[in-house]
Order: structure tokens, then sequence, then C-alpha cells
């Protein structure tokens, strides 16, 4: 579904990602893990068509898309929930929720989304005509996600959707991600800083570490690797 | 309260409410864009001189009115114009502060351009409704006067529906509230700039049709508003709309009663005396947001 | 950390500086020729007194133009090098230093703006450098005793007689209140006034100031409405007293508008239409004058160059000046190439100027003011077509029309 190949990122001449091969087939849950500034946020940007891409090819069904503007991207079903809950502060849930929706025009299918949505989160219903910017950490993170779903996703690319949440928050988004990756059946490329939880869901997972990937296998394997287990399970 | 006190209120929500107008264009612009526009009151110029054409082939209060939506249209166009050939190939690669001297620049082209077309002689647009007054039993002001006000309400008005109401209107408010998370929607970021940087610019043409029907038309009479503008921005916070509304009318009502109970010398320090008050309690300004936000 | 918003505050003011900086770099003095005299002309050229420093100009141009046809001087073209004050002393005294030392100018003329000629002629006096004022009228330009500092129309005084005396002799106000740009014109204005007032035994009762270039003038108007006097001197330009005027009709006040005079140009009456009636002033309008035949003869040669236009009074002060100048030079004798023997002898020269021109016979006093060019009292009124223009209605030997009393709004014909 999503190649990665060969490809290279670079900020003035600090090069952020170095030669990055990697792939997410149809149906798959793949975990990107890694420490702070590996290159995890950089990598899905590059997707995003948000930062440019120097060297190598971005394949999405067959199509290089390495390079087109950010809003092309979205519309073939490329979609990113950003990291530290990026909701506009501003607008309004439902608003917040109406930008999701930006590049569809089937009137209908938004419609039933959003019910679909609000059934997921009960809260963002209640809290409709809240302002995004008085909401909880949790709350917010319900509404980027929320938001991504609406945009009728083919890939939704979580970034660190648990970050700075208490831990009975933390689980009810967790459960949220499964939920949506096991009922709706959609592909699913999750960076997470809590390696253990991230590996028992992914079907496959990738190391990546100063740019590069270093290890590529299923979640499970990678759980059991002695390496990993001491550098991001606590081992 | 007595009579002039009412009058000056009456008189500064009057002048406020065209600074509104002429700021909000700006706050736009720097919400969405980070530009800082000191060509903002020359699109007021641009304005006011496509009145002055159109008065002088029309007349009276039906060329009035098409003055205004003349002057919305030619300088909604230049804004446009002047986003896709000056700021937008600059935007990506130049600092804050080279694009403001780059807005500068414009200024200064916009200003020698009219001179060298219109002449540096002032003009002015006469009064459609014949120098009618109103008296409004406590305070009074021509039927001229009241009009520019209530045009200036209708059009914040009709802004505020297509903000609130239309899908580009929240896609540019999203965009000024967090421009990576409006890309990440899908949202067509250049066409968001475009269609900011026209509205913006319209407004300040409708602006300067309202700001040259109550006082001057002039090559170089762009300077005062672009000054006023900003002074309301930083008042109301930056990028923020309803702080430029209600800047604009507290500076206008605050220029009044500070010049009739203070000094009237002292006019024009008032109103910013009081933005270096807010400044010190508030630095985001009166309606901005903590930062971070 | 700072943020955004002060930041860019800090970046503002900073900006807000070098903007009105820049704006004086936009017009820039033409680059020098071969040889020719250098006379370097100042002048608010850009700004709201644009258009009068361009009335000034053209007259100028005219002079410029009459001498350069007939071969100009000692065989050498006359050359005006341009320097913009943008009626801001700072802008002026940059402006007037670079004519004096950059561009090494013979003699200094124009000006326009009180407050820039008292700096520019500072200045020039240190220098050595004949400065001779066309159009500014505070008194303290010619008072300091600087004998290379000339001015070639009246003084504030001079231009205030008339009025005194007809408010003496004919209104004989009551109460009376100020209403003027703050600037040296406004100020001197005032003082002249307010002793004028005292003298007739009539009551101030407000003192109010505005910044030149301002727009919004309801502030005061309401507040003058309020202590209703009968005579409101304003000392204002063409735009402030044109505005004045349409926002003292906006709020519904009427009073005798008094001012200074050179503000009724052709411009004024294009922006006021029939609203500036019954305002008064001082006037030395060339147009008013063609009994007298070197006026009627500078009037004819204005509108051959410059067809379709009436020669106002700052084109026939502009006229003036430059000849005057002009006539110095030359009797100074043909420049040695030594510039501040040059500039000497010329101010010697000047000192003995008597020559008959637009506004009247010039002659220098000791202290460089000219003393026998003298105003009247002008009144605008309108004819049947409601076209206003200046009538002089003072003294009663020249006079062509009569005093008229200001009616209410409502009263009047003309809208």
């Amino acid at each position: 579904m999503l190649n990665i190949e060969n490809l290279k990122v670079a900020y003035g001449k600090a090069v952020a990602l170095h030669d990055v091969s990697m792939r997410v087939e149809e149906g798959e849950l793949v975990t990107l893990l890694g420490s702070n500034g590996a290159g995890k946020s950089t990598l899905l940007k590059t997707i995003s068509g948000i930062n440019r891409a120097l060297d190598g090819r971005i394949v999405w069904n067959g199509k290089e898309i390495q390079n087109q503007p950010s809003h092309l991207i979205v519309n073939q079903g490329i979609i990113q929930v950003p990291e530290g809950r990026a909701v506009f502060p501003d607008l309004t849930v439902a608003e917040n929720l109406r930008m999701g929706a930006f590049t569809r025009r089937d009137e209908d299918g938004v419609a039933r989304d959003l019910k679909e949505v609000f059934d997921l989160f009960p809260r963002l219903k209640e809290r409709r005509a809240q302002l995004a910017g008085t909401m909880s950490g949790g709350e917010a993170q319900m509404l980027a996600i929320a938001r991504g779903l609406l945009s009728n996703p083919k890939l939704l690319m979580l970034d660190e959707p648990s970050l700075g949440l208490a831990p009975v928050v933390r689980e009810a988004i967790y459960r949220v991600i499964q939920q949506i990756y096991q009922e709706k059946g959609i592909t699913i490329l999750l960076v997470e800083q809590n390696a253990r939880w991230a590996l028992k869901v992914a079907t496959r997972a990738y190391i990546l570490e100063n740019g590069r990937v270093t290890m590529e296998d299923t979640g499970a394997a990678l759980a059991a690797n002695p390496d990993v287990q001491r550098a991001y399970l606590g081992h | 309260m007595d009579s002039l006190f009412l009058q000056q209120v009456l008189n500064g929500l009057i002048t406020g409410s065209v600074y509104s107008l002429i700021a909000i264009g700006l706050t736009m612009i720097f919400g969405v864009m980070k530009i800082s526009n000191f060509a903002q009151g020359d699109y007021s110029m641009v304005g006011a001189y496509t009145a002055v054409f159109v008065m002088a082939w029309v007349g009276g209060w039906l060329g009035w009115i098409g003055s205004v939506v003349a002057a919305a249209a030619v300088v909604g166009l230049l804004g446009v114009v002047t986003e896709r050939l000056v700021f937008r190939p600059l935007m990506t690669r130049w600092t804050d502060i080279d694009m403001i001297m780059v807005s500068i620049g414009l200024f200064i082209l916009l200003d020698n351009l009219a001179q060298l077309f219109f002449g540096a002689t002032p003009r002015m647009i006469g009064d459609p409704f014949g120098g009618t007054t109103v008296n409004l039993g406590v305070a009074s002001t021509s039927l001229l006067r009241l009009f520019c006000f209530f045009f200036a309400g209708v059009t914040i008005f009709c802004l505020e529906l297509f903000l609130n109401r239309s899908r580009m209107g929240v896609a540019i408010r999203a965009t000024s509230q967090n421009r990576f998370a409006a890309q990440l929607m899908g949202i067509d970021i250049n066409q968001v700039y475009r269609i900011t940087f026209g509205v913006g610019a319209l407004l300040a043409g409708v602006g300067g049709v309202l700001y040259g029907t109550l006082f001057a038309i002039y090559p170089t009479m762009g300077a005062l508003p672009t000054l006023k503008a900003f002074a309301v921005t930083i008042l109301g916070g930056m990028g923020n709309i309803r702080g430029a509304i209600w800047g604009g009318l507290i500076l206008g009502v605050a220029e009044a009663l500070g010049g009739n109970y203070i000094a009237m010398e002292y006019k024009q320090a008032i109103g910013f005396f009081i933005i270096i008050l807010v400044l010190l309690v508030k630095p985001s300004g009166l309606f901005g947001r903590k930062e971070g936000a | 950390m700072p943020s955004k918003e002060e930041k860019f505050m800090k970046k503002s003011v900073i900006l807000l500086t070098a903007l009105f900086l820049l704006v004086g770099l936009a017009v820039a003095g033409p680059a020098s020729a071969a040889d020719p005299i250098k006379i370097g002309i100042l002048g608010p050229f850009t700004g709201s007194l644009a258009f009068n420093a361009g009335e000034m100009k053209k007259g100028m141009e005219l002079a410029l133009d009459e001498v350069n046809a007939k071969g100009g001087l000692f065989g050498q073209k006359v050359e005006i090098v341009y320097g913009d004050s943008e009626c801001k002393p700072d802008k002026g005294l940059a402006a007037v230093k670079k004519l004096v030392t950059r561009d090494k100018v013979l003699v200094v003329g124009g000006g326009y703006c009180s407050s820039v000629n008292i700096a520019a002629s500072e200045f020039c006096h240190y220098e050595q450098t004949p400065d001779v004022v066309a159009i500014a009228i505070s008194p303290t330009i010619t008072n300091r005793g600087y004998n290379y500092v000339f001015r070639t129309s009246p003084n504030s005084p001079m231009f205030l007689m008339g009025i005194n005396k007809w408010l003496a002799d004919v209104k004989k106000p009551k109460v009376v209140a100020f209403f003027m740009e703050n600037s040296d014109y406004g100020r001197d204005g005032q003082k002249i006034w307010e002793a004028a007032s005292k003298k007739i035994g009539a009551k101030v009762v407000a003192n109010l100031y505005f910044e030149i270039g301002d727009t919004d003038f309801t502030t005061q108007i309401s507040k003058l409405k309020e202590l209703k006097p009968d005579v409101v001197f304003n000392i204002a330009s063409t735009t402030e007293a044109a505005l004045i005027q349409k926002q003292a009709k906006e709020l519904d006040f009427v009073t005798q508008w008094i001012g200074v005079g050179g503000q009724f140009t052709q411009a004024y009456f294009k922006m006021t239409g029939p609203i500036s009636q019954y305002a008064m002033g001082s006037s030395l309008e060339p147009t008013k004058a063609m009994k007298d035949p070197v006026t009627a003869a500078f009037v004819k040669a204005y509108q051959a160059k410059y067809p379709g236009s009436r020669p106002g009074i700052f084109s026939s002060q502009g006229f003036d000046n430059l000849k005057v100048i002009l006539n110095a030079v030359e009797r100074a004798g043909k420049p040695g190439g030594n510039l501040s023997k040059d500039r000497t002898k010329i101010k010697d020269a000047l000192m003995s100027t008597d020559m008959k021109l637009s506004q009247g016979t010039i002659k220098f006093g000791k202290d460089g003011q000219v003393y026998t060019v003298l105003p009247s009292v002008v009144q605008v009124q309108l004819d049947k077509d409601c076209k206003p223009d200046t009538q002089i209605i003072y003294p009663m030997e020249r006079a062509a029309a009569k005093y008229e009393t200001p009616k209410p709004w409502s009263e009047r014909k003309c809208k």
C-alpha cells in the first residue's frame, strides 16, 4: 500500500533521515519506535508532504507521491493525526471536526461518519459547541483522532497519541485505537513512546535510530529481542 | 452624563469603526501568514481613489455605494496580485523582518505611483446625502457619518458570516491557529493565503472609501491608517479579529475622550499611551491568547 | 521567552521609525550637470503639503524658464536643486545640509513651513550661505539677527495686521477660540491673535491644537460647538483647513472662521466647494490684484506656461522668491569659484534688493524681512453658481465686496 524507498530528508544541512526504507501493507498496524530526535515525526511529515524529500521515493498504491502538496496527499486518504494534540484552539469541537472533512464533498458520507465518530467518542458530542482550546488533554487527543477519522482515511498515521496523558486517559486512547483498527479495518501507522503496548498491538514494527531504520520485524519478535528490551522496554 | 461626553463617544465610535475595518485586514494577514503588511493603508488609498473615479462617473448615493463595491473588487484583486507576485515567492525563504521590509517597499512604490498618476493635490468625495445632519437628541452628526458607521458594521458582519459559516472561512481561521494542522486537514495553504490576502486587502479598500469619505484623499493618506491599524492590532492582540474590532472602537473613543478631557494636542498620543498600558498589563493584547496556545 | 507578539512589538517600533525615514528617501534631488549656477530650493515636496509646494515650484520654474531662455546668467545655465523637507524640521535640516555641503548651491531659497525654516535658516547662517525664505511666516525666522537670512513674504504680524484692524473696527467679537496646528506657524499666529483679542476685550475660551497630517477633527469641533465662540481662529494649512470646514458642517457648527489666508488655494476650493463660504483670511492672491501691471504680467505668463491653471499665492511667492535670488546673483557678479566668497557677495547684493514683483515691491529691512508687501482681508463668497472664491472686504479702499455674516447651515442655499 505504502512503500518508502531510500528516503532522504534534511533541514538545511542537518540530515534528518538517511536512506530510510519501509512499507505498510493494507490492513496492517505498523509501529514506528525510536528515541526523541530519531526522525519519526520527520518521516510522517514527509509522507504528508510537509517536508521535502531530497532523495528516494514514496509510493502509494503504485504511484509516486513524494513532494506533492499536502492537500493532494490528504485527498488520497493518507491522514496524519499530529503529535501534541494539534487541534484548532479557537474553533469549536464541531468546527474542528468539520475541518477534518475539509476535502470531502460527500455530505451524506460525512454525516454518517460524524455519527459514528460521536458513537466512538460520546464526550465530543456533548461538547460540540465548546472551544477546542478549553478541553482537557485527553479530550483534545480524542478530538484530534476523531478529526482524522472524518477525513475518511485509508492510512491513518498517529504521531505519539498518548504523549503527556494521565494513565487512565492513555488506556482509553489505546482502546479507541484498537477499536479503530479492528472494527473499522483502517490501516494504521503508529508512532508511540509506550513500546510495550505499541509492540503488542503491531503486526509489524520498525526501529528508527539517528535517521536510519535499524531493525524491522513482527511486533512480537521485536518485543522478545534483548536489545529492544533494554532500549525501549526498560529491562 | 453630559451631551458633550456622548457626542465625543459618538465621534470616536464612527472614526473607530473605520480603524477597525482597516485593522481587521491587517490582523487577518498577520494571523494566517505572519506578515506585517505595512502597505495595508495603501490598499485603503487605492480604494479611496477608486471611489474618486466612480463618484466622478456616477455620483450621488448610488455612486457612493457603487464605489464601495468597486473598491472592494479592485483592491481585493490588488491584494491577490501582490500576494502572488510579491509576498508568496519570498515567504518560505525569507525571515519575518525581510517580509516587513518588502511590505515597506510595496508601500513606497504604491505611494509614489499614486503621486505620479493622481498628483499630489488632495481631493474630497462630495457628500452623497447633500449634507443632511441627524440629531440623535443627546448628540448630532451627519447622515453621511452615520452611514459610514453603518457600512463598516455591515462589512464586519459579512466578514464574520464568511469566517464562521463558510468552509473556506473556517479554514482561514484554522490556518491562523495552526498552519501545520491545517495542512494535514487537506487545506490548500496557498489558496488560503490568496483568499486571506484578497479579503484583507478588500477590507482595507472598503475602509479606504469610508476613510476618504470622512476625510480627504491624497497619495500619502495611507500612512496614518496604517499606523492606527497597527496600534489597533497590537491593542486587540496580533491575529485576533474580534480584538481588532473592539480595539478600533476603543482607540477611536479613547482619542475622542482623551482629546476632549485631557489635551487636544496629545490626542494622537493618548491612543498610543493606552496601548502601552494594555501591553504592560497584558502583553498579548486585550483579546490575545497566552503564549503557547 | 518573549512571545511572537512581543517580538513583533519591538520590531514594529523600530520599523515604524525606519518607515518614516525611508519615505524621505523616495524623493531625491536631480543630479548636477556641468557647471551650471546652482540654486537650492527647500520645500515639502512630499506629504500633505506637497501640492502647495508644487504651486511654489511652478512659480519658480516660470522664473527659471525666463532666465534660461535669455541664456542664463553670465552665459551659464541656472539650475534648481530641490530638497524635500516634508514639513518636518529634522528632514528639512538634513535636506538643507545636503544642498549646502554636498550640492554646493550658491543660495538656498524656497522654504515653506516655519518650523523647518527656523532650523534651516540657523544652519545657513552658520554656514554663511544666504537663505531666502519664500513662504514660512513665523517672525522668529528673521528676528534672531542672522544676517544671511532673508524673507520675501510677509511675516505673521504683517499677515494679521489687516485682520486685527478689521476685528477691532468691524466684527468686535466677544468670545473667541483658537484652533491651530501644533507648529511654529500655529503657535506664533496664536500669540499674535491672542494679544489682539485682549486688546479688543474678547474672551478666549479655548486653545485647541492638532498635529499636521491629522484628519479627524470631530473631537475639537464638538468641543468648540459647546463653547459657541463668535470667531474661531483656525491656523491650518489647506488640507486640514478644508477637512475642518467639512467636519464642521457634518457636526452642524457655525462660526466665523478666520485663518491666516495661505489655505485658500485652488485645491482648497475644489475640496470644500460651497462649504468654505464665509471663511476669512489675509490674502496676496495675484489674481485679485490685476490692476497692478507687474502682477497682471505674471498671471499672464503663468497661464501661458500652465494652461488652465490659476496662479495662487504660493505660485506668486515662489516666482518672486527666485526672481529676487537671481537678481542678487546677477548683481553679485560672475561666481569666481570660491564658494564662501561668492555666497557672501550674494548676501551683500540681497541687502540692496529693490524690485517690483508679483506681490508688490520687495525691499528688505535690516533684519532681512520684507516690509513692503501687505496683504488684504478676504472672505470666501459664492457666486450665483455656488462657486467659492475669495473677495477683498477690507481695507475699504481696496474692498471689492461687503462682509457677509455666516448663516446657519440650514439657511444656506448652496449645499
